[in-house]
């Protein structure tokens, strides 16, 4: 299974139960996205705490998320450090924001 | 500390990224390389050979191409990707240290790219890179300190 989905409340987990998010990974995600798309809850969390490396196609991957659920919140949670050294670096942290729990990702902003 | 040097050939496919990877990555670490720039370099890697089979070679598989790498001066990693594809036009590579990333921005979609950063990533995390193409073998050429 290369992704878990749990609906809970007014919340979508998709856990990447991967080590790799990339050019190979990211059309089956893409897929299982459009397979869910109608079920997302109004908080959609990438729980990418099993991927150790992602690529620009993983990073499109989740720039596509983005796009196809344009009035749903995204988060990330429990990034490894080089995914989230290439979000800073590709800017991405500043539009989808990264959270060490799906706990902090939840908890209401400030 | 190996001294050696790493040289191999590959089919063009969507996974052959993560076999290189895959292949190199123990002869990185047997250079003693720090784990942070085996992780940089993997990355510029993947990115590398995922353009070879999607741009050079229109994403054809079966394709030749080779990774060659090794130290150079001791502190210097280089990394080179050879294809017998499609050449990269050259001001693509020219104009990359002037461009950006572009940063999304929740109000304007037309920032939501899915695509177009690999070069970029490649360009920031490395020190030096060429791209010569001669009698129909292109190769990319990386170079990055490793202290």
């Amino acid at each position: 299974m290369q992704f878990d989905i749990i609906e809970k409340g007014q919340y979508t987990v998709i856990q990447v139960r991967e080590a790799r998010f990339d050019a190979k990974l990211a059309p089956s995600f893409r897929e299982e996205l459009e397979k869910i798309q109608g079920n997302i809850r109004d908080h959609l969390v990438l729980d990418l705490g099993d991927v150790r490396f992602m690529d620009s196609s993983g990073l499109g991957a989740v720039m596509g998320a983005y796009k196809m659920l344009r009035n749903t919140k995204i988060s990330i949670v429990n990034p490894q450090k080089p995914i989230l050294d290439l979000l800073k670096l590709t800017r991405i942290d500043k539009l989808i924001l990264s959270h060490p729990t799906i706990e902090d990702a939840l908890a209401p902003t400030t | 500390m190996s001294t050696g040097k790493f040289h191999k050939q590959y089919s063009s496919c969507l996974e052959a990224s993560r076999t290189v990877a895959s292949d190199i990555l123990p002869f990185w670490q047997s250079l003693g390389l720090d784990v942070a720039v085996t992780g940089q370099m993997e990355l510029c890697l993947v990115e590398i050979v995922n353009n070879v089979f999607e741009h050079a070679y229109s994403n054809l598989e079966g394709a030749k191409f080779e990774i060659t790498s090794y130290l150079s001066d001791t502190s210097k990693l280089v990394i080179e990707v050879s294809d017998y594809g499609d050449s990269m036009p050259t001001h693509i590579l020219k104009d990359l240290p002037k461009m950006d990333f572009i940063e999304p921005l929740a109000a304007d979609p037309n920032t939501w790219l899915q695509s177009r950063r690999g070069l970029k990533i490649i360009q920031q995390l490395s020190d030096k890179i060429e791209y010569h193409s001669h009698k129909s073998r292109n190769t990319f050429r990386l170079l990055r300190k490793t202290s």
